[in-house]
């Protein structure tokens, strides 16, 4: 699992032709995303590491938050645009964001999100919408067909998921390390149009 | 400022409607362009919410709830609906001491902040997209 970046940041790390920058001004904060999909795949060799950085823009924060990660493979999977730009356009940006005493959204909590699906997403899985949350934290959700699926990290409590059938009536919620691989299928099973909102 | 052990009051009945504000980043589009909340709506740990029978005592619109909000929306979920979910309803003396304000307050698991999105109703809807 990646851990917030300190040290590479503001280095010459990234190769230039591997930054995809969305918006660069100002400042930076740097934390590291995407870990590597390291549970499904049992590596017999290992390719050459390379690290990317992604600078991302929110309206009201002065200059981008810089993600930074790590692949052996080609680049970003396709569903993570979708994804950074609904962080982009509903970051919770200042304390009371939602007139109801919500806190900012904190950084740490979204790369903890973004490692997660990182590692629970196939290369085409289909992007969830990112919704912040009032305690700084920030889940992700689907709704397709008849599926509600939600993957939620919320500020002070383990990383969970939330599935509803609305043909069924299927509920489940537990905590996402409990159930993994489940989870995987879960996301895998669904069917949903590019939706990120 | 809450009590050291705020009780569900009593004085709310099942059948009162709770209004929630509800902002721009907290919506989802539905396939046909509607929208509606998300369940973080209704996942903070004291869900602020204004009670429907207590602004009718003050002469108020459900649509007060909005003043000072121009840009967000508002929804309506039942008492009964939280009360079952083991959640209280209770006062809140902190400011702005608002008369027809209540917290509710309870461990909101996303089983509940799903079922209120499935049960919510628009009392200002956002538009379709």
């Amino acid at each position: 699992m990646a851990t917030v970046s300190q040290s590479i940041y503001g280095t010459d790390v990234f190769a230039r032709e591997n930054q995809r920058v969305l918006t660069t001004s100002g400042s930076m904060q740097p934390a590291e995303a995407f870990a590597p999909r390291e549970r499904r795949v049992a590596a017999i060799t290992v390719p050459e590491s390379r690290r990317f950085s992604i600078g991302l823009s929110i309206e009201g924060v002065s200059g981008p938050i810089e993600l930074t990660y790590t692949t052996s493979g080609r680049g970003l999977p396709p569903w993570v645009d979708a994804v950074l730009q609904s962080i982009s356009l509903r970051w919770g940006v200042r304390k009371d964001w939602d007139g109801y005493r919500a806190e900012p959204t904190n950084p740490r909590l979204v790369v903890k999100l973004l490692n997660i699906l990182s590692g629970l997403m196939q290369q085409n899985s289909s992007p969830p919408q990112i919704t912040p949350l009032a305690d700084g934290g920030a889940q992700a959700e689907w709704h397709c067909g008849k599926n509600d699926l939600e993957i939620v990290v919320p500020a002070d409590e383990e990383p969970a998921y939330y599935y509803f059938n609305r043909a069924s009536g299927e509920e489940e919620e537990d905590e996402i390390e409990l159930r993994y691989a489940h989870v995987q299928d879960l996301i895998e099973n669904l069917s949903c149009p590019d939706h990120a909102g | 400022m809450l009590a050291d052990d705020p009780r569900d009051d009593p004085e709310i009945p099942n059948a009162d409607r709770l209004f929630r504000r509800v902002r721009p980043n907290q919506l989802f589009a539905e396939p046909d362009g509607s929208q509606r909340p998300t369940s973080a709506v209704f996942k903070n740990a004291e869900l602020s919410v204004n009670i429907e029978s207590l602004m009718v005592e003050q002469g108020r619109p459900p649509e007060d709830t909005l003043t000072g909000f121009p840009n967000e929306f508002l929804t309506a979920i039942i008492a009964g609906d939280v009360r079952a979910y083991n959640l209280r309803i209770v006062k809140d003396t902190a400011p702005p001491n608002d008369p027809a304000h209540r917290l509710i307050l309870g461990r909101k698991t996303n089983a509940f902040a799903n079922a209120k999105v499935r049960s919510h109703h628009w009392v200002v809807a956002p538009p379709k997209l």
